[in-house]
């Protein structure tokens, strides 16, 4: 038997993509299993998800939602007639048992009034990916034969917002540091009507971060620079998500974990590739070439059984843990660590403390003293952090200076 | 104003609402009263979506 009440899965429809985006974690990193598997996910393994889905009814009496986030690749390469029938499969086969939520997060260059009409049947929400002006997305989100996709994506990202359809689509964007946090935050809100956008930073490890060429700062800068331009504008229907959530986090409303994708009581997530093959969260197969291979199919487990695998057991128990460094770090109850992904090394597994460590300390100290600013009393700061009695009326001040 | 309360109790019907020990008359931004709304109605955590896979689809976007 299993707790888990929300389960995820990172659904690889699609394992090819019509971009060849530089710094993509799927196709330009370490793991290249994918030129092993199918292009297009086959309706067998559809029916095999659904099998394992409902198999984990009697396994997990908690579990009410599953979220299918249709990825790739790009999935709208995917035939729309398959896309059509998996989706209700999908919707007809779960839908007595749970609810259901179907997301996409697409490159946005194949949208067309086809997708629109199927997106709107199957109630499919949408994320794009783009990273900011033409100028700015066409450094790395390109073709395979190296032009620029921004022209696409936002000609796709007008359809959908001018389609009807019931959820606007949100942006998600790779934070670079060199990019001006204002030109970005004008040009997607402003100039392009977004109203969900989210800035990810980016999958470096300990053993790759040096390759970026900036600082852990140097990000921890750029978000304290988004933070105030968003904060300053003051428009509650402009979501940052990032942003959003570290502010619920310290206000004591939602457990910080997935800021970093670490575990949480009562959610679980896995990645099913197009051939069936079942492993942990999408990101973490940078971590070795050969994690999303361990398990095999779908088709031998339930959830509760996925979550007892030597496999999830361990990641689940390292991810778990926050790293030593972090013990006595104020902050430590909201970021756990950092990104599971970014605390990685080769030498120390998931024990090191994000590499953005000292950027993400800048982040939530402005945060902080923002929301005892903005009218949040301090002991629910100080609860939300965990920060005993002894220690609070410094962290207290230290806070109020800052505001 | 501070007055300690159990996680999630309201005080509904007054001409202010406590959440979490905030009282929701002693925010002075928007974006803080959102979120504040936002829990009040119960769009937190995993329920909207939040709890996604980092690189994944905003499900807290209908409108």
């Amino acid at each position: 038997m299993s707790d888990i009440r929300f389960f995820e899965i990172i659904l690889k429809v699609v394992e090819r993509c019509n971009l060849n985006c530089s710094y993509c974690y799927f196709f330009n990193l370490e793991d290249q299993n994918y030129k092993k598997h199918p292009p297009f996910i086959s309706m067998e393994t559809v029916r095999d998800i659904v099998q394992f889905l409902k198999r984990s009814k009697t396994t997990c009496p908690n579990l009410t939602t599953i979220r299918i986030d249709l990825h790739g690749g790009e999935p709208m390469l995917q035939p729309k007639s398959q896309f059509d029938a998996m989706c209700t499969i999908f919707r007809e086969e779960l839908q007595n048992d749970y609810q259901v939520e179907i997301g996409m997060q697409s490159n946005g260059t194949l949208v067309t009034e086809s997708w629109i009409e199927l997106l709107k049947k199957h109630n499919v929400t949408v994320g794009i990916s783009l990273d900011g002006t033409k100028e700015i997305n066409d450094r790395f989100r390109v073709d395979h034969r190296g032009k620029g996709s921004y022209d696409k994506v936002v000609a796709g990202l007008r359809l959908l917002q001018q389609s009807g359809i019931k959820a606007k689509p949100g942006i998600l964007s790779v934070l670079n540091p060199s990019y001006d946090p204002a030109l970005l935050y004008h040009h997607f809100v402003h100039e392009l009507s977004v109203q969900f956008i989210d800035f990810l930073l980016p999958d470096f490890t300990h053993d790759t971060f040096a390759t970026s060429g900036y600082s852990a700062e140097d990000y921890g800068a750029w978000l304290c620079k988004i933070f105030d331009i968003w904060t300053k504008e003051d428009n509650p229907s402009v979501q940052i998500r990032f942003l959003y959530t570290s502010l619920s986090a310290l206000m004591g409303y939602i457990p910080a974990l997935f800021l970093g994708g670490t575990p949480i009581e009562g959610y679980g997530a896995a990645t099913i590739s197009s051939n069936g093959l079942i492993g942990p969260e999408d990101t973490i197969r940078n971590t070795d070439p050969h994690i999303m291979e361990e398990l095999g199919s779908v088709k031998n487990y339930d959830i509760s059984s996925l979550m007892k695998t030597p496999l999830f057991t361990r990641l689940g128990q390292s991810l778990l843990r926050i790293p030593q460094e972090c013990e006595n770090c104020c902050w430590k109850s909201v970021c756990r660590g950092g990104k599971a992904l970014n605390r990685y090394s080769r030498s120390e597994g998931f024990n090191k403390p994000s590499i953005y460590c000292n950027g993400l300390k800048m982040f939530y100290e402005k945060i902080a003293s923002y929301l005892l600013r903005g009218g949040v009393p301090d002991d629910v700061l100080l609860k939300s952090l965990q920060i005993n009695e002894r220690d609070s009326e410094f962290f207290i001040g230290h806070l109020m200076k800052l505001a | 104003m501070r007055i300690e309360q159990p996680s999630f109790n309201t005080h509904a019907g007054t001409d202010h609402t406590i959440s979490n020990g905030i009282d929701s008359s002693t925010l002075n931004t928007k974006i803080i009263k959102s979120i504040y709304r936002d829990v009040m109605q119960g769009n937190s955590g995993c329920q909207n979506g939040y709890a996604n896979h980092c690189r994944l689809v905003f499900s807290n976007v209908l409108v």
